[in-house]
């Protein structure tokens, strides 16, 4: 077995002048290797669990292009036995020789067990204790973004190196969409900093949007997704998901099975010289959720093996007392729906699990003192 | 790579030809590379460990990048003045992970990990400097 840390350490003032000198902190490079888990597995299993780390850490990540972690509710268990023939789990599981057989039998509570030959086997709907297969194997567990190493009945917490990642060893796809979207109502849309989303008003208090303001905002939205996840996804405005709708933005992660579906809708009022074009209140967001849900579905017909997950961004101008001739507001008028939600009905984002919760974007008009 | 038919791309995924096979092979065969195998293989498998991006920015930290990365020049790998700084890092490392144990993995991703905290101290001095502590 290897010899850690600890023993190694020499306790002498020499080496506490070289780590001074060379100003290096040894007190976070011990931290680091007692939270490593490379070393964990190996110390409670011996050299001999080197190649089932590397073996797991690629079904691992493979595992991950296929099934997104946001989406896992249940304990997922993957282990890989020391001895290549243990076949630790006695009931019948499904032998699968493709990562791609994974859409749709990872449900519930799972197993899977790593074979070094390129086949794994999967036990949908089982719950597997992980101790009990520690003794034998190399395993992993995840529950609700919490990862875990587990060997000879010990386990070893992995922690997050980014916060904010469902896992270390998934690319950031649907969480990191999430994060996107609230950056982009906190620094753009709040203020109408975009200067893109600028040119969608009628004037410069942002009481009315001109006629027909949906192209402005989904090209705003696009671009800012495009410059986030430039490299990792492709962002692209207006795609057709069934014969004749299309979204209003489709972003596409690169190595991974994942799609998402944005539907946009605006609520407040348009205008022209003359009269307003067009009045939405709370009940065209519920709309939207429909129309969503409606192109979720049509979806899953033409991308059957994507994972995909819809998230309607309401982008919200309502003001109160908004006559035609006015061209300034009171603060109370212009902030009065900065915090009212949406009651969506019926709830798509408890109902389905790939519906993300609306996510609204108030738009602050700027208001005079008092009026 | 994929121009020379080495490396395919397949439904979004990256994967070795059959001559690309042959080439790893032959290259594998000779003495000066079969003597490296054991160094490179735990440097490629690190990245299993964690995210890419985490590791590309961890080795901005390592002592012969850093002043170049800081100052966006160019310079050839392994030399210069910061040199010995690298080797008294891998004492360090030596030193609290111990080095009897025969697989590589463990310290490469200690120091990977190490890295990767120095660079977060790094970013939150910045942020500390700037006044910005979100």
């Amino acid at each position: 077995m290897a010899c850690f840390g600890n023993a190694r350490r020499p306790d002498c003032r020499q080496y506490r002048r070289f780590l001074i000198s060379t100003n290096i902190d040894e007190t976070a490079m011990a931290s680091v290797f007692e939270d490593a888990f490379v070393p964990f597995v190996i110390q409670h299993h011996g050299d001999k669990a080197g190649p089932a780390v590397r073996s797991i850490l690629t079904f691992i990540r493979g595992f991950y292009e296929h099934v997104a972690p946001e989406g896992q509710d249940e304990t997922v268990i993957i282990f890989q036995t020391l001895d290549d023939t243990a076949r630790p789990i006695t009931n019948p599981g499904v032998e699968c020789a493709s990562l791609h057989e994974l859409v749709n039998k990872v449900a519930g509570p799972c197993a899977i067990q790593v074979i070094p030959s390129g086949v794994f086997i999967i036990w949908p709907q089982f719950a597997a204790d992980p101790e009990h297969l520690s003794q034998t194997a190399v395993v992993y567990s995840f529950y609700r973004g919490i990862e875990r190493f587990h060997a000879k009945k010990v386990s070893k917490l992995i922690p997050k190196v980014m916060v904010g990642r469902s896992s270390n060893f998934a690319l950031p796809t649907f969480n990191s969409l999430r994060d996107a979207l609230a950056a982009y109502r906190d620094t753009m849309v709040r203020t109408s900093s975009c200067e893109i989303l600028n040119t969608a008003w009628y004037e410069a208090n942002r009481l009315y949007f001109k006629a027909g303001p949906e192209a402005t905002i989904r090209r705003s939205l696009t671009r800012f997704l495009k410059i986030t996840f430039s490299g990792g996804a492709e962002v692209r405005p207006e795609q057709i998901v069934d014969e004749s709708h299309p979204v209003d933005i489709k972003v596409t992660w690169f190595m991974t099975n994942r799609l998402a579906l944005i539907e946009i809708k605006w609520l407040g009022k348009s205008r022209d010289n003359t009269k307003v074009s067009a009045s939405y209140a709370g009940s065209r967001a519920n709309k939207g959720a429909k129309q969503l849900a409606e192109y979720m579905d049509a979806n899953k017909i033409q991308a059957p093996v994507h994972e995909t997950r819809g998230y309607l961004v309401v982008v919200d101008a309502r003001r109160a007392k908004l006559a035609l001739h006015r061209t300034s507001i009171s603060s109370n008028d212009g902030m009065k729906y900065s915090a009212a939600e949406i009651s969506y009905q019926p709830k798509y984002h408890e109902a389905r699990k790939d519906f993300e919760h609306p996510i609204r974007m108030f738009v602050e008009p700027i208001c005079t003192a008092s009026c | 790579m994929s121009g020379t038919g080495y490396l395919q791309f397949t439904e979004g995924e990256i994967g070795i030809t059959d001559s690309g096979r042959a080439e790893l092979a032959t290259f594998q065969e000779l003495l000066q590379n079969r003597e490296r195998i054991e160094y490179l293989e735990p440097a490629c498998s690190s990245t299993l460990t964690m995210p890419v991006g985490v590791i590309r920015h961890a080795l901005t930290q390592e002592p012969t990048l850093k002043p170049t990365s800081r100052l966006a020049t160019t310079r050839p790998l392994l030399d210069g003045p910061y040199l010995p700084r690298l080797y008294d890092q891998f004492a360090a490392l030596g030193h609290t992970v111990g080095v009897e144990h025969q697989d590589l993995l463990i310290p490469a991703t200690v120091w990977l990990g190490y890295l990767w905290r120095a660079s977060e101290m790094q970013d939150d001095l910045i942020a500390a400097s700037t006044g910005d502590s979100s």
